[in-house]
């Protein structure tokens, strides 16, 4: 109980952080908690071995994106302005309270474990919100891979398969060797 | 040996084998080619699982692979539909190796024909929105064109896709509890709203729609239209697994009244948005929406006659595409071609060229002696039994995309003196104006004698036995 109580509140403020943070490094760590948070809740209900290869290939795909990131100088970011970090936070509690209030209808449509769910759902939410308001490529495959973990909280509570997790592991892989493609040609430009 | 590891698993590994030594593009191309044409070969001697007529000879090969504990499967009666494939990348290879010029699709158009394959193949089939996934992102590194910056187009790509994975996934899970148990008219209406939402994401049904135009613009033209070509096409062919699938969905009249709405939706907006359209790219952007749309009204008839049209309907499709994306190639090595302006004066530059646009666009309209016509004239014979307003809106539509070709004719004609003509010579690649006239007269072929394909084609739909009562 205390457990999930802390899941719960560590995904809040995982949002937080992946919302708020502009260094791309506290975005890449609270990627990796994310994955973090989803090893924890999987491996309560699959095998260990398969939910950590969903924490493997996540963290190395991480690891891709913030290799790529560190040889690139950064550019001065041009939304670092007090208003827009609030619009989010707003946007985010907005998101929360809906979660809050029809989690208990959606928990009744899909048979899964309440912490899963709410967790699921939040970092699921905060991976849309980032994909929808970020323009960088950077931060909208991080924003997609964020999206991606917490549909497969959910989705990992409600079908286990080898086949789906070695897919899933390749397409987060794929994610990130696409962000290291696409960042990695603004590294030669500079070069 | 088995049929998916030689239809899909083989050539994505040549495919990244040959990734290695891309430097040597040449071989890489003509080895692409010569692959695509051996695998085309092979399906005529090879029969999955299913012995060959008598006499024949016909060999016999396991129709499964086994992997992870699921299964990678691959009918007989889907041979047409890995032919289809195999050819358009064959096709699109042998116009990159003539006309020489680099691209993505080698080699990783094997990569991406052999994971939509996968992901047809796939059983249980609901695990297809995954390899979908990785298809998009292998489609995206086809596509991006990282000299001009521009990812606007396949990041929208990616996103819409992955947006629409979820509702497939869940609605996959929701629709296997419903093989076994009797579902409720509560789940059976859920079930379909998640389908359907995971759908219009993938169909890039409005408002779901704006990567089509923009990867056109974004990507190089052949780029552009080989994903255009293939990734529509095997998205249609999951959403028939699906109805096929399942009974009480394959039932459900709200499903194909809801192809009916969205088929005219998408019809009058790619129409309209084409008809206006100056960039030359982004119209076929809007074509692309707009034939979804009428492959959408041919299945929302929900007969027998309707799916054939579906299925008739991909060959013009398919083969204007190709016509279009070989003679934008041969124009574009002598000039940048953006707008329609751009074309001012081409047919007395670019004369076959010139001719072969015309046939894929008025193909694509449904004009007579083309290979569109015959599922055209049939869509509106259907549609007219079941409600004329759908024919009148498909004709006018129709008809306004008719005068804009008809536009870009005067263009393309417009007058020359000869002295500006021996100002501008054209370096003439006689390979490639031959194979240009050979997919005209492919397509007129078609128009003249239907018999000629399109009774094979319609073998597609045998792999939908329950679709087709």
């Amino acid at each position: 109980m205390i457990l999930n109580t802390l899941l719960i509140l560590s995904a809040v403020l995982l949002s937080v952080m992946l919302l708020l943070a502009r260094d791309w490094r506290y975005v890449v760590l609270g990627l990796s908690l994310v994955y973090l948070a989803g090893f924890i809740l999987i491996v309560q209900i699959w095998p260990i071995a398969l939910a950590a290869v969903k924490l493997v290939s996540g963290l190395m795909g991480v690891t891709l994106l913030a290799m790529i990131k560190s040889n690139l100088e950064e550019p001065q970011s041009t939304e670092d302005s007090l208003s827009s970090r609030i619009f989010m936070f707003l946007f985010a509690c907005l998101g929360w309270m809906i979660i809050s209030a029809t989690i208990g209808r959606v928990n009744e449509w899909l048979p899964i474990p309440y912490t899963n769910l709410y967790v699921g759902l939040l970092i699921l939410f905060t991976g849309i919100i980032k994909i929808s308001l970020f323009p960088s490529n950077f931060e909208i495959l991080i924003g997609l891979l964020v999206f991606l973990a917490g549909f497969d909280i959910i989705y990992s509570s409600l079908e286990g398969s080898a086949l789906v997790t070695a897919i899933y592991a390749l397409i987060v892989l794929l994610i990130c060797v696409l962000g290291t493609y696409l960042e990695g040609q603004s590294v030669r430009r500079e070069e | 040996m088995n049929a998916p590891a030689i239809w899909i698993i083989a050539p994505i590994i040549l495919s990244f084998a040959m990734l290695i030594v891309r430097r040597h593009y040449r071989i890489v191309n003509l080895a692409q080619v010569s692959i695509c044409i051996l695998l085309l070969f092979l399906l005529l001697f090879v029969r999955f699982g299913t012995a060959g007529p008598d006499g024949g000879l016909a060999i016999t090969i396991d129709p499964a692979l086994n992997f992870l504990g699921r299964s990678f499967r691959l009918q007989d009666t889907d041979r047409i539909i890995v032919a289809f494939f195999y050819l358009i990348l064959a096709i699109i290879s042998l116009v990159l190796l003539v006309s020489k010029v680099h691209s993505k699709i080698v080699p990783l158009g094997m990569t991406l024909v052999g994971m939509l394959l996968a992901a047809i193949a796939v059983e249980p089939f609901l695990y297809s929105a995954f390899i979908i996934e990785m298809a998009v992102i292998i489609g995206m590194i086809v596509a991006v064109d990282l000299r001009l910056r521009k990812t606007k187009g396949i990041m929208r790509f990616l996103i819409f896709f992955s947006l629409g994975m979820p509702f497939i996934l869940l609605a996959g899970w929701y629709l296997a509890g419903g093989e076994t148990n009797p579902v409720s008219e509560s789940q059976l209406i859920q079930a379909t709203l998640l389908l359907g939402l995971g759908f219009l994401f993938w169909l890039a049904i409005f408002p779901f729609h704006s990567w089509i135009p923009l990867i056109a613009e974004e990507s190089e033209m052949q780029e552009g239209i080989f994903l255009l070509t293939i990734f529509p096409f095997a998205i249609f062919i999951i959403l028939l697994k699906y109805l096929n699938g399942f009974a009480w969905l394959r039932e459900y009249a709200l499903v194909y009244q809801a192809f009916t709405v969205l088929g005219v939706i998408m019809t009058v907006f790619g129409s309209v948005w084409a008809a206006f359209q100056e960039n030359m790219k982004k119209m076929i952007g809007y074509l692309t929406i707009a034939f979804t749309g009428i492959s959408l009204i041919a299945l929302g008839l929900n007969s027998k006659q309707g799916f054939l049209i579906f299925s008739d309907l991909l060959l013009p499709r398919a083969s204007s595409y190709l016509l279009l994306s070989s003679a934008f190639l041969s124009i574009g090595k002598d000039r940048q071609i953006e707008s329609i302006s751009d074309l001012k004066s081409v047919f007395h530059f670019h004369p076959i060229a010139a001719i072969a646009i015309l046939v894929a666009l008025f193909s694509l309209a449904g004009m007579p002696l083309t290979a569109g016509f015959l599922p055209m004239q049939e869509l509106y014979q259907a549609t007219a039994g079941e409600n004329i307003r759908i024919t009148v809106i498909i004709l006018m539509c129709n008809a306004m995309l008719t005068f804009t070709f008809l536009r870009m004719l005067s263009t393309m004609t417009h007058y020359v003196d000869e002295e500006e003509l021996e100002e501008n010579p054209v370096e003439r690649n006689l390979g490639f104006d031959i194979l240009l006239v050979i997919m005209m007269a492919f397509v007129i072929m078609n128009g003249l004698n239907p018999n000629l394909l399109y009774p094979k084609l319609s073998q597609l739909l045998s792999s939908f036995e329950f679709l087709i009562r």
